[in-house]
Formats: structure tokens, sequence, C-alpha cells
């Protein structure tokens, strides 16, 4: 005798997301650290914050307006310098990598995984920065796509919701707070560093509020 | 891209482009939705691995979204014959991790400049444009002022093995006429005793040919480890019948799979090689006619002054007209003094004399082997003998029982592996480059030459000594020198290193007043006489690397680094990884990896030449070899134009050469001709003998091809990529390039016959006094030299960090356990590294691997800083005006020595290193 399968409890999203309010500011919040955390060498970064800041950015919280705003201020080669020396150039290696794949010591499939969520949800790499889908500014930027999509597609808000949901537990929550802590420990206090700790605080936040507005059968996990 | 959605969002990417604005086109809702898609490839290229591990296997390099994920072995070889087994499969541990370890955290991405002292690891990123402005202007300021000389451009052994990029930098150094210090005689690999005996120093045919052999012995080498692609010809000729006999003092991989392992004594193969000679002597076992055509031995040689007889001894006709290579035999068929055929030119050989007439044919001659003669000369009558029969008095010397206690090895052993080797038809002598690293490893050769020679084993098919072979590329060099002539500076790096690093006080402190007075009062001589060039007038001031991580390796690393490299005004490194030598740099420029770029590989261990393809673009901004010295080039260029630098006048050997920087770019690319690296490797392909005249897309498309005339196991036809110098003596009786036109085993140069090195003897090696352990390291499973050392996986497959191994007992009488950290030292420094307890290695002996750089080790020094040796430059090896002996360069030059030292060791102070 053959029974079926029983069909798997599926996630829900719950009432209170409430995306119409939310997912515009997340959207923004993300797109503000992806542009923080870019690489002032390879990226416009000031021609960037600029236009945030001359558009909807100041909607903004205020603490990360005001790193938007001190970004601004202070003279490019300086946060060139203490960039490329935190995150790019090192003797053996950069002192705190801001790839996921080498701060987490190339565990197999980090960058397999990226490259799946990236693909699925039509997120494709400019040749020029392909080789670096664990950058944080490009998986920063991944997360600000999706907000965005949850947005504007209306009809297929759910994919967008639990691609944010997923993304962020799987990478983003999984090593900002360690790269944050390698940054404090070799520049606490630096322009740098104060991005990282509120990219740190403001990452665990929306993934547990993310977890707050989705509903887990009993017994799942995220992970699948 | 920029976007406004309905709830207000605004939508702004830099780094992608955003395929669909509306959901994916089934619907996400679990992570495992991801992995129904179905991975699939946008690109599989052709590639290798530009490194020097002489296995160019080919690999299809997998590649989706602009990264490359995975690479399999193509393995698509024929054999080079119906009875031997083909070239397949190629890999190794190594390649198979490259697409990971591209990606790995010690990529250099970015041209990196120091901020803070150096070596501090404080680093700027910057642009290319001001990396090379800023390096040009330094340089012209040199060039300009003291001369470009005082400029070196150091390469290693990963840069010669890309035939473009290494044209390239060669055509840089042309133009610009910066020093070149060859690494091959550098890292001690410059077979100088094969050179010295056959005139001809890459020998060797493809791998296939061990399979053709009836006894091989492998000497000096660990197949097993080193050569992994080709292991298994060995292992198949053992399956076949032939008996392979591996001679090491340790317990190798190699020695494990072999029929018979000797281990003599650490530094005593001269005494086993002139051992088996004299076995191979004594019981008559040679081949008389083999060697009384082909080699010096027949010869007559005065015993009043140990030279040889000479035209010029005989009459003043002889003196002026014919000089001094005109050699006698004693003819028995007639019982006269004849003249060696084919001796007799009109000038000593120059290099690759092609106008050599003659033949080494005897016709009717019955030259004696043994026999005294008193012979009128024109210092009255003196009494002459051969070369064999000096020979085999030296032999008698190193009979298997009197040099038992030196070898530590059985007579009887001795004995045996000797009449294996006789009796087999043919017997091969696979020897590694660790020979050329022994203060005396010419001699080593020249005896294994001697046990070949003897018994006719220097020609046929399966036989010789095989080292490896070098392509003769000519269209490299034509490349280098297209349009603007030979320019270039070359010299050894040993010479380099002893001018700039004051090793001859090393010398004193090491080993003795007296050794380092001899040693240096030579040198100088010889560089005085121009027996060997010197561009170190200027000093040295500024060094570019690339392919090569000197300070890894160097021999004397700590006095060279003290006295030599940190004292250099400006160090350029051009990596695709960083390393000691970049950690100390003053620039650091991003190389492209394997993957990443395009070029040709061609070795003779196999008969194909192979590509590199650009599987993905170079990351971040990292361009090929090609790319960076053409960025520098025009760096020089227009800094030359703005700052009005006219054109100057340099001499190099004698001639007068003009140098105008501000055209640089223009002879570099040949008047913009060469628009890229792919346009080199098809000027390359083009130009070179041998190579099948294909596009470079087509090869890129192919990935292998096979190259002409490779229809044999050995590379004997005229027209094929490498050397057959000797095929053209032994088949075609063609004199050899030697000064004797002979395999010439005795060398009557005043230096040799001053060292009692004209013929081969045993010397024990150098000892420093009160340091019992004699260190010897070979290359590495887990590495090609530095590259993947540090691997996190293959260093998971050893022992997580560098380990040295020791002799149990050596380890007890210190109390010492396997893995502990140990001090290894003497009076020239020291390093730690985790002991490996292994009844393999001898007592009285340390064994490392080498390749680990400096930051893995604990205190950050590794083995180079017990390597008292880069001084050690024996007369004999700058002898000159002597026929084929003086400075050639990649033939005859002094090997930097890396053995021929002692050293002690103790459990490390807990805590660890300072
Ligand atoms: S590293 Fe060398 S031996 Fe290993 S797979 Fe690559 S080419 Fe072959």
């Amino acid at each position: 005798m053959s029974t079926a399968a029983p069909e798997p409890a599926t996630r829900r999203v719950l009432a209170s997301r409430e995306p119409e309010a939310t997912a515009a500011l997340r959207c923004q919040c993300y797109a503000a650290f992806s542009e923080l955390t870019a690489s002032p060498h390879d990226v416009d970064a000031p021609a960037a914050v600029r236009a945030r800041l001359a558009g909807s950015g100041r909607a903004l919280p205020a603490a990360l307006l005001a790193l938007l705003e001190e970004f601004l201020a202070t003279d490019i080669e300086a946060l060139k310098g203490e960039y490329s020396g935190l995150f790019e150039v090192g003797s053996q290696g950069p002192p705190a990598a801001i790839r996921e794949d080498l701060l987490a010591g190339g565990r197999a499939g980090t960058r397999e995984d990226l490259v799946r969520f990236y693909d699925f949800f039509g997120y494709r790499l400019d040749e020029r920065f392909a080789w670096a889908p664990d950058h944080l500014s490009v998986e920063l930027e991944f997360m600000h796509f999706l907000c965005y999509h949850e947005a504007a597609d209306a009809a297929g808000r759910l994919s967008w919701q639990f691609g944010q949901a997923d993304f962020a537990a799987r990478h983003l929550a999984n090593w900002v707070p360690q790269l944050a802590a390698a940054v404090a420990g070799l520049a606490s206090g630096s322009y740098y560093g104060r991005v990282l700790d509120m990219l740190r605080d403001f990452v665990t936040a929306d993934l547990a509020w993310q977890d707050s507005t989705i509903s887990e059968p009993a017994g799942a996990t995220v992970d699948g | 891209m920029q976007g406004v959605g309905a709830a207000g969002a605004a939508l702004s990417l830099r780094y992608a482009a955003a395929a669909g604005a509306t959901a994916p086109a089934v619907p996400y809702r679990r992570w495992e939705d991801l992995m129904r898609n179905k991975w699939t490839w946008d690109r599989v290229s052709r590639g290798t691995h530009g490194t020097n591990c002489a296995g160019t296997c080919a690999f299809n390099v997998y590649v989706k979204n602009g990264i490359v994920w995975r690479e399999e072995q193509q393995g698509m070889y024929a054999p080079s014959g119906h009875d031997v087994p083909d070239y397949g499969p190629r890999g190794c541990n190594k390649g198979l991790r490259h697409a990971k370890y591209m990606y790995g955290p010690q990529r250099v991405l970015y041209p990196m400049k120091r901020v803070g002292a150096r070596g501090a690891g404080k680093w700027q990123r910057i642009g290319w444009e001001q990396a090379a402005a800023e390096i040009a202007d330094r340089f012209l300021d040199l060039a300009t002022t003291r001369g470009p000389q005082c400029v070196t451009y150091g390469s290693g052994t990963q840069m010669s093995v890309k035939l473009a990029s290494f044209a390239g930098l060669a055509r840089f150094a042309n133009i610009t006429g910066v020093t070149v210090p060859e690494f091959y005689s550098g890292v001690g690999d410059l077979p100088t005793g094969v050179y010295a005996t056959l005139g001809a120093v890459y020998t060797g045919d493809t791998l296939a040919a061990v399979f053709k052999a009836r006894c091989v012995l492998v000497w000096m080498a660990n197949p097993a480890v080193t050569r992994i692609p080709d292991a298994h010809f060995f292992w198949e000729a053992k399956y076949n019948g032939t008996e392979v006999i591996a001679i090491s003092p340790e317990f190798t991989p190699t020695a494990m799979h072999a029929s018979l392992w000797a281990n003599p004594k650490p530094g005593t193969d001269i005494a086993l090689a002139m051992a088996l000679v004299s076995v191979i002597l004594e019981e008559k076992l040679h081949a008389a006619d083999y060697i009384r055509e082909q080699t010096d031995l027949p010869f007559l040689v005065r015993l009043d002054n140990g030279q040889f007889l000479r035209g010029e001894d005989r009459s003043l006709v002889g003196k002026f007209a014919v000089r001094d290579n005109v050699y006698f035999m004693w003819d028995e068929a007639t019982g006269r003094l004849v003249q060696a055929p084919g001796t007799g030119r009109a000038d000593p050989p120059a290099g690759r004399d092609r106008r050599k007439p003659g033949t080494l044919a005897l016709g009717a001659i019955r030259p004696a082997l043994e026999g005294r003669w008193k012979v009128d000369t024109l210092d009255g009558e003196v009494e002459c003998t051969t070369v064999f029969e000096l020979l085999k008095r030296r032999a008698a010397e190193h009979a298997p029982e009197k040099v038992a206690a030196i070898t530590g090895l059985s007579p009887k052993l001795v004995r045996r592996i000797a009449r294996s080797f006789a009796a087999a038809k043919p017997a091969m002598i696979y020897s590694g480059y660790s020979a050329c690293k022994w203060l005396h490893g010419d001699m080593l050769q020249r005896a294994m030459l001697l046990m070949l020679s003897l018994t006719g084993n220097i020609g046929p098919e399966g036989s010789g000594i095989q080292f490896g072979n070098a392509p003769k590329a000519r269209g490299l060099m034509a490349f280098a020198f297209a349009d603007i002539g030979p320019a270039m500076r070359m010299v050894s790096s040993t010479t380099w290193d002893y001018d700039h690093a004051k090793l001859k006080e090393q010398n004193r402190e090491i080993y003795g007043q007296e050794l380092a007075d001899l040693y240096d009062e030579r040198y100088q001589y010889s560089v005085r006489k121009d027996w060997f060039p010197s561009y170190s007038d200027q000093g040295w001031k500024m060094a570019f690397f690339a392919g090569e991580n000197a300070a890894n390796w160097r021999a004397s690393g700590n006095q060279w680094r003290r006295e030599a490299f940190d004292k250099l005004e400006t160090i350029v490194v051009l990596t695709p990884d960083m390393s000691v030598t970049a950690a100390n740099a003053d620039y650091v420029l991003p190389i492209a990896h394997h993957y990443e770029r395009a070029d040709l590989m061609l070795q003779a261990r196999i008969p194909y030449l192979q590509v590199l393809d650009e599987a993905v673009p170079p990351l971040g901004e990292a361009v090929s070899d090609w790319e960076a010295n053409r960025r520098l080039i025009a760096a020089i260029a227009r800094r030359a134009q703005e700052r009005g630098l006219p054109a100057v006048r340099d001499e190099v050997d004698g001639r007068s050469v003009r140098r105008d920087y501000a055209r640089a770019l223009d002879f570099y690319t040949m008047g913009g001709r060469i628009r890229g690296v792919k346009d080199v490797a098809q000027y390359i392909i083009n130009t070179t003998p041998g190579l099948p005249k294909i596009s470079f897309d087509e090869l890129a498309a192919r990935g292998i091809v096979r190259v002409e005339h490779s229809d044999g196991v050995m590379w004997d036809h005229e027209d094929s990529p490498y050397h057959d110098d000797l095929i053209r003596s032994v088949v075609h009786k063609q004199p050899y390039e030697t000064f004797t036109g002979r395999q010439q085993f005795y060398i009557d140069h005043e230096w040799f016959l001053e060292f009692d090195e004209q013929l081969p003897g045993h010397r024990d090696p150098l000892r420093i006094k009160g340091y019992p352990l004699q260190m010897t390291m070979g290359h590495a499973r887990h590495g090609i030299h530095s590259m993947w050392r540090d691997d996190k996986l293959l260093v998971s497959l050893q022992r997580g960090e560098p380990d040295i191994y020791v002799n149990p007992e050596d380890a007890a009488a210190r109390g010492v356990a396997d893995g502990d950290i140990i001090r290894v030292f003497n009076p020239a420094g020291e390093f730690q590294a985790m002991a490996h307890l292994s009844a393999g290695i001898q007592p009285g002996m340390l064994f490392m691997y080498h390749g680990w750089d400096p930051v893995m080790f604990r205190g950050g020094k590794n083995f180079s800083a017990v390597i008292p040796t880069g001084g050690l430059i024996k007369p004999t090896s700058m002898a000159g005006d002597y026929g084929h002996l003086g400075y050639r360069p990649l033939a005859f030059a002094p090997n930097q020595t890396y053995r021929d030292f002692t050293c002690n060791f103790e459990k490390a102070p807990a805590g660890g290193a300072a």
C-alpha cells in the first residue's frame, strides 16, 4: 500500500511585514550600504552617495545618513587609502578580506550558492566584477535588488521576500559580524570600522525582522 | 542601471544588469529551489599551468558567469610509436587545485605601493598609470646617470616556460639595457658537467624514452614526487622488465616503487659513480669501439705536464696554423702517432660552431686505449699515455671496496649495480637538477657520463643522461631582437649575487679565510680576463622580479637579504601571488594567473605544443606579463618625452648601443605591429622550427598539437623543436662542440689540473665545523617551487605547516619527538619547523621539501637562512679561454651551490620562535 507524501508545510509571510511600507526603505538602506562598502577605486562612490542624498536618501535612518554625509566630507584619497589598506591589499592577502569566500576560509560552495542566487533572480554581474560575486558590496547590492522587486512586483512578491530571508541568513548574517570584528581589531573607530559596525547591526536586525515577518513551519530551518 | 518601482523604491545597480524586472520564471519558495536549475557551463577553454613543473598537462577549464569553477584533464595524447605507452594521463594535485587557488587570499589583484617601512605590511592600492609612471621615473633617473646595468630584471623558471611572456621580457631587457641575471645557474640547475663533456647542455628525450631503457638509474631525482604526470613511464617500464634503480640517501617515494634502492651518504655520489666506473673498467665491461670513436679516451696526454699532446707541441707550424686544437692518438694498426680525426679546426669552437669540418669516423685507424709512448715534441722527447689509462688509474682509486667507508654502500651492491647497468642495452641515467646544486656537481655529471659512454649508452634510444631538453625556440630570441638587434646584458645570478651580497665575507666566516681568498682570487681573475662578464661596476640599485620568488630560495638568504636585496633603492615585483619577495618590495604589480592569459608552453618531456588561453579575464586589475611590460615601457617612453631626455650611449660587451627611451614603446611593439601577447605567440609559432604552423586561435581551440618530427621517443631530427646535437655526433659522426671535438672527459685547463679535476673524483662535501648534520632538500609533491605551497587543502594533506625529516636516532639524541617544533641552526642563521621523524632518513642528515615561504614558518624564516653557500663558486666553474669553456649563457656558468653545508637542531624553546 502506498501513501502520498505529506505536503511540506509552507512558509508564510505575515501581514505584519507591510511590504509597501518597508521594502522601499530597506531597498534604499541596502543600496546605501553597498555604496559605502564599494571600493572607492572601482566605483565613483561619492557621485552615487551625492545622488542618493539629493534624491530620496534623506529618508534614511539618521545614523546612516550621518555616515553618508561623513563619507562626502572626507577626502576621497584618505578613504581610498583606508579602504585598500584594510580590504584589498596586504602582504599576506588583505588584512580584512571584504569577500565572503576569503573571510569564511574558502568554505566549499559559498560562491556557487551566491551564483545560484544571482542566476535564479536574474542578477547578472558585469564581466569586470564577475570574479567577485562574494564581495560585500555586491551582496548588498543584490539585497537592494531583491528589496526593490519586493516593492515593485506585487504579483511575484513572495519569491523576492523568501529570497531575501534566505540570502541574508545564508550569507550576509553569516559573515558581516566576522568582518566587522576583524576591522574593529585592526582599525577600531575608523570610518570603515564604523560603517561595518552599523552594517552588522543593520543586517542582524533586518534578518531578525524578516524572520519575525515570515512564519516557519515547526521544525523547519531556513537552510532547508 | 536605474529604475523606480511602484512603491517608490529606486533601483540602482553598478555591478550588474538585472535581467528580469518581474518575478523569477519559477517561484522561489525555499533555498532548494536554487538547486533545481541545471548547472551549465558558459564556456570550456583549453589551458594548463604556466609554471615549471615540466608537465604542460592539457586541461579543460570550465567557466560559468565569468568564474572558473573547475578544471579537468583533457588527455588526448598519442604515443611516440606503437611499442610505448602514451603520455596520458597528465595532471597533478596542484593543477587540480588551481581553479580554487586562483581566487585565494594570496592573489595580487591591484597595483600596490608600499606606504610603511619595507616588509611592514602597509600597502596602498594605486592605479596602473601612477605605478608605471613612478617606476619609469626611477628607472630613467638611474639609466641616464649610472647606466641601465644597475637595474636588473630577474625572472625565474615560472617565466621561462611561458614562451611569449619570456620573449616579451627579453625584448624589454634588450630595449632598456637592464641586466638580466639568469636564474638557471642561479637556482643551481645548470648541468655544467654535461656541457663540459658533451658541448651540449640540455640533453634529454621525451619521457617515453624511459620505457625503452632496460636499466634506469634514477639518481638525484624523485620523479614519483616531482614528475607526477610522467612517473608512470618508470613503473610501466618496470612492469615491462626494466630494472629501475633509485639512488638517493633518503628513502623517497620513487625508491619505494623502484626495483632496487641504493642509499649513499649524502654528497658521496661522485665516489659511487666512480666506483661504478671502476667496476666497468676492471671487469672490462666497456664498449671499446664506441669510446675509441666518440670520446677523448684514446687521446694522448703528456705525462710531464698532464696536458693533451697537441699540434702546438709538435711543430711551429702546428703552433701557428692550427693552434692548440689538434690532438693525437696512437694507431695500433700502424704503430704510429696519428692526428685524431675531426680535430684541427682553425679556431677553437665558439658556441655552436656549425662550420666544423671533419668527421669522427676512424677509417682504418685503430686507436690504442692503453699504453705509453715516447713522442718527439718541441720540448724534446715526452712520455705520453692515453686518457683511458689515466681514467683507469683514477677509477681504481674509487674501487667499491675503497670507497665503501665514504659512500656507506656495500661493495657487493655496487658491483651488482655496475654489472646490471653495463649489461643492459640500453641503459639510462635519469638525473634531476639536484646534481647541479652540489659544489662538485659538475664532476658527478662527468662521472655519470663516463658510465654511460663507457657502456656505449650515449646516443641510442633509451640511453643517455636525461635532463630536461630545452626547446630551440629560436622564435623567442628572434622576437626579442627583431628590428633592434641584440643589445641585452645577461649574467649568471650566481656571479651577480657574489658581486653584490658580500659573499666572500660569508665564505670566510663559514668556510675559512683560505677558501674565501682562493675562490675570490680566481673569481676576480676570471672577470678581469673577460672569461665571465660583470655588469656590476655601477652597483645594484633597482630590481624587477617577474615569475620568481627570489627571497624565498636564494642561497645565503640572510646575507643576500641584508647586503643586496634590502639595500636596493627600488624593488618592483610582478606576480600573481604574494610572496616574501613581494612582501618586501616597493611596488607589486598584479599579473594574470594561468587561466587568465594567453601563451605557449613547450616542454621536451612530451612532443606537444600546449596553449595557455584566457578562460576568464584577469582578476581585478591583473594583466599578462606582456601587457605589464608594455605599460612599463609606455611609461618610460612617455616620461622620457616629457622630461626631454635625449638618447643615451650605452656599451654592451664592447658594442656601442644607442638607447632612445622616448621611442621605447615603439620598439617594444614593433611600431604597433604587435598588439598583444597573442601576436607574440603567433610570431614564435611562425618562426620556430618544428612547430606546426597554425594560428594561435586554432591552437587555443585544440589545446595541444603535436610538434613536428616527433614520431619516436627521441629528439633525433634536425628540424624538431629540440636540440639533437648528440645524434649529430653519434650517428652522423660530426665532432662534438667541445674543445677536443669529442665527448671530453679529460679537461687540461690549468685550473682543472691544479685542482685535480682533469678527471672526476670524489670530494668530501663541505661541512661546517661543529655542525654534524648534512642538510639536503628536494622538490615537493604539494607545490611547484613556492607556487601552491600555501594552498589550504594541500597544506592540510601534509603536516599543516613546514616540516623537516629527521632520523629517529638523531631526534632521540636531542630529546625530540615526532611533531615537535625544532630549531635548525648553524652560524649562518636558523629557522624552525616541525620534526617529521622518519627511518627513511639516514642518521647524520636532515631533509626538507622546498618551496615553503618564510611567512609559513614560525619566526618568519625559512631554510634559506641556514644555507650559507651562495659564495661557493669553485674556481673551475669560472674557467675560460679554453675552447668551449668560458661564459656561455645558459650553458656554462657557475651554479649557485645549495648543498655542501651542515647544521644542527634542537627542540625549539617553549613558546615558539622569537
Ligand atoms: S601543475 Fe604541472 S604537472 Fe600539475 S597538472 Fe599542471 S601542468 Fe600538470
